[in-house]
């Protein structure tokens, strides 16, 4: 099954042509990019480092958090030391990367680069990861919504023995919504031994309630995910939760139209047939005209 | 519309169960036959919807097929007497049972498949996080 890749391809690509060729052979022009969380990308090609900066939109509210410190966290990467004390106007992140500066790993460097966004939910989320696997003096960090897009939202709550997240996916109409039904229902019903998921359709759960207060309960469903100890054991394992955790709402919604693109198919090859079968009932003088 | 009595004939309504009729009406010279097509669920009948109004925007290729339905049914043929002129009769009729019996399936078919991609999707993402 198709999972969607996480990183930024355009920033990758960019960062790693640049590693290849050098800045004197980059090309001049700046490129501009925003994936479907609306976070953007702007990459320029400045006389001695290369410029990236980048729009969080909705993620941003995780890097102003006083009591979590997510930019610590993103030093600990190669691109860390080229993060500015100031970003760009009208960005939240800004790196220079000097011309003479050649990482270690440059496939590693433009990969993680690349996945900036992922990063940063990851480096907020791991304050509360760390209290779940701590056995006493826990000291869980306040909940935080993140209004990620227009009328959507992920709400991150830390409890003693796991850390919840709940999403409100909206669906852009009431077919999209039957069928989203269906993904949601079957999230819940999953045995696979993984994430604690809850559902509900319409109304959030009543522990967050309050949270999702202001938006409609039309065409909108909520899943709740809950990340154990199981799934937080290791450092590996946080990140890939926190990876998943945050590509679900694109996951869901690139199937839910791909069923919708396989209904299509299906439908025009059920009329051929339909047309085929019609045919029959004209005379072979007529077929042999049209022919 | 059905204004001259001298001209229809009985109308005659066939039903399998209370959500799955046949109305066919007859006139002196055409046929009009209307099929409500059985729909369990909400997404039986988004299904159907789509799937009717996917004909009905390549009704000029059927000929036969009403670019309306009757209001109350899900789809409609008209079958006039030039049609009958130009095709055979019984391969006319065979068309219309065939229609009839491999929309249900398709549509229930189509259900299924869409049912098991879900859970598959679904089964896919929980496995991931291990």
């Amino acid at each position: 099954m198709l999972h969607l890749e996480t990183g930024n391809n355009i920033v990758k690509e960019s960062i790693s042509r640049h590693f290849q060729v050098g800045l004197s052979n980059a090309p001049k022009s700046s490129i501009t990019s925003t994936d479907y969380d609306f976070v953007s990308y702007a990459i320029d090609f400045e006389k001695s480092f290369v410029k990236l900066d980048v729009k969080l939109h909705g993620f941003a509210v995780l890097l102003n958090r006083s009591d979590i410190k997510v930019l610590d966290y993103l030093k600990t990467f190669p691109f860390g030391q080229h993060i500015q004390t100031s970003p760009s106007s009208g960005f939240d992140l800004t790196f220079h990367i000097p011309e003479e500066y050649t990482p270690d790993n440059p496939t590693e460097y433009c990969e993680q680069i690349s996945k900036i966004k992922y990063y940063v939910f990851h480096g907020f989320l791991q304050s509360y990861y760390k209290e779940v696997t701590k056995k006493e003096n826990k000291s869980i960090p306040d909940p935080q919504l993140i209004e990620y897009r227009r009328n959507e939202a992920i709400y991150i709550r830390g409890l003693d023995d796991q850390v919840e997240i709940t999403y409100r996916v909206l669906f852009d109409d009431n077919d999209d919504f039957e069928l989203g039904k269906i993904f949601i229902q079957e999230f819940q019903e999953t045995k696979v031994a993984g994430p604690g998921i809850y559902t509900f359709i319409g109304k959030p759960p009543a522990a967050v309630a309050k949270a999702f207060s202001r938006y409609s309960q039309n065409l909108s469903a909520y899943l709740v995910l809950c990340l154990r100890e199981q799934l937080l054991a290791n450092s590996t394992k946080c990140l890939r939760s926190s990876e998943m955790a945050l590509a679900f709402r694109n996951y869901l919604q690139f199937h839910l139209k791909c069923s919708k693109a396989y209904i299509h198919s299906r439908m025009r090859n059920k009329t051929t047939d339909f047309i085929k079968v019609l045919n029959r009932a004209k005379p072979d003088e007529d077929k042999a005209k049209a022919r | 519309m059905r204004t001259s009595k001298e001209l229809l004939l009985q109308p005659i309504v066939l039903n399998r169960t209370d959500k799955e009729q046949v109305l066919i009406e007859g006139s002196i010279n055409s046929v009009r036959i209307s099929i409500k097509i059985k729909q369990a669920d909400a997404v039986e009948v988004i299904l159907t919807q789509r799937f009717t109004k996917f004909l009905e925007q390549r009704a000029e290729q059927f000929a036969i097929l009403r670019r309306k339905p009757v209001k109350g049914y899900d789809i409609s043929f008209l079958i006039t007497n030039v049609h009958v002129e130009q095709m055979f009769k019984h391969k006319l009729i065979e068309f219309i049972v065939h229609f009839m019996s491999e929309i249900d399936k398709e549509i229930s078919s189509i259900k299924l498949d869409v049912n098991a991609r879900a859970r598959s999707v679904a089964q896919t993402f929980a496995s991931s996080f291990l």
